[in-house]
């Protein structure tokens, strides 16, 4: 096994975790993951060995979200989902101390528009600092501090609410 | 950087020198702002806590990997798209496989049976033509205003790659996509959809039509104020 594949292997639970702090459900959590480790071997010329693979594969990551979300808008306007259907009528029972689990985080996650949830999985998932994560993102440091913020204050306000 | 941003980098350990202590001195002073602070940090654990189930959790098989061991990578969307095509077998662009398909399917009656809105398709100078009731939607229907009860739902406006204008639609039991030639809608797509709606079938359904459009659009499908002005110009491109 080369170096990459070994780096690849030893990233799969961290990129599994981002894939979660980025899609709505587990299914497409591991979709993405699937898809963003192909898109990582068709490209591994493209890494520069030295440098992060954690940033490139996160990078890589979030443009294949970019790009899944782009194509679903569209299937998903045709005619609403049978998934969706499922959902119409869910009662979410109030429950005095409900619990914060995965599941209802990823919601809340997913409630959020892009650019403030890939903030929130990096910096408060995954715990980069505020540069890597501009520089990963490609972003000034003052916009990723504004997003963060933006981000955790509507998340918190979800959770609150239940 | 706002005191809020100043605030939030703090909780995250950003902070120092001055600014962290002109922080600490605001909450320690401030029995809101250590509220918030408390309950960000909260929050913070809360996400952390949560998701690094995922970390410990086992990783699914992901083919790529092992597949990549000999050299070949399987890739989940051209998996995908091999599924769709099997579903959309009879999407055929050439009109004679289809014309068979649709005597067969459609104009013989099955897939519009049920109702007395018949003749839906016709054939015109070689090319399938929506008509009636079909046509009428997509001439008149406009997605940004369509009542849940109409009984075709009108799906994406988009131009292909010639620059005319094209619609996905869905019915009881077909949907597919046509595009404006003149004054009529060729149908350029046209699948079979189950009777029985069972969730699984609605979607492969769905995502074969959208598998169409993919192909076909040009640029991004129209906003409602476009689709608006579209319909003003008789959909011509």
């Amino acid at each position: 096994m080369s170096a990459f594949e070994k780096g690849l292997e030893d990233m799969l639970p961290r990129l599994r975790r981002f894939a979660h702090g980025l899609a709505a459900n587990r299914a497409d959590a591991d979709d993405l993951t699937q898809v963003t480790i192909e898109r990582a071997l068709r490209a591994r010329t493209q890494w520069q060995e030295g440098s992060r693979l954690d940033a490139w594969l996160y990078r890589i990551m979030r443009n294949c979200w970019i790009d899944t979300v782009r194509s679903r808008a569209r299937s998903c306007k045709i005619i609403e989902s049978a998934e969706a259907g499922e959902h119409i009528g869910h009662d979410p029972r109030p429950q005095i101390d409900a619990r914060l689990d995965l599941d209802r985080l990823m919601r809340a996650m997913e409630r959020l528009p892009l650019e403030q949830r890939e903030v929130v999985a990096l910096v408060l998932i995954d715990g980069l600092g505020y540069r890597e994560t501009a520089e990963l993102l490609d972003l000034p440091i003052g916009t990723v501090s504004s997003r963060l913020v933006r981000g955790r204050t509507a998340l918190l306000a979800m959770v609150k609410e239940g | 950087m706002t005191d809020e941003e100043a605030l939030f980098a703090y909780i995250d350990g950003e902070l120092e020198g001055e600014d962290l202590i002109r922080i600490e001195a605001k909450i320690a002073a401030d029995p809101v702002l250590q509220k918030t602070v408390a309950e960000h940090r909260a929050l913070a654990a809360e996400l952390q806590c949560a998701f690094s189930t995922i970390l410990d959790a086992p990783v699914p098989p992901l083919r790529p990997v092992t597949a990549a061991a000999d050299g070949k990578v399987v890739s989940l969307a051209d998996e995908r798209s091999r599924r769709d095509r099997r579903l959309v077998s009879w999407r055929a662009p050439h009109w004679a496989a289809m014309a068979a398909t649709l005597v067969a399917g459609v104009i013989g009656g099955a897939a519009f049976s049920g109702s007395d809105r018949t003749g839906s398709v016709a054939e015109r100078e070689g090319q399938l033509v929506a008509t009636n009731w079909l046509d009428d939607a997509l001439t008149t229907q406009l997605a940004s205003a369509q009542s849940s009860e109409a009984p075709v739902r009108i799906g994406l406006t988009f131009r292909n790659h010639g620059g005319a204008i094209c619609r996905s639609f869905a019915a009881e039991n077909v949907e597919g996509v046509a595009c404006r030639k003149g004054k009529d809608w060729q149908l350029e797509g046209l699948l079979s959809r189950e009777r029985a709606k069972t969730g699984d079938y609605r979607l492969a359904g769905s995502s074969a039509t959208a598998a169409i459009v993919d192909n076909m659009i040009s640029g991004e499908a129209m906003d409602a104020h476009q689709e608006k002005a579209a319909e003003a110009a008789d959909w011509q491109p």
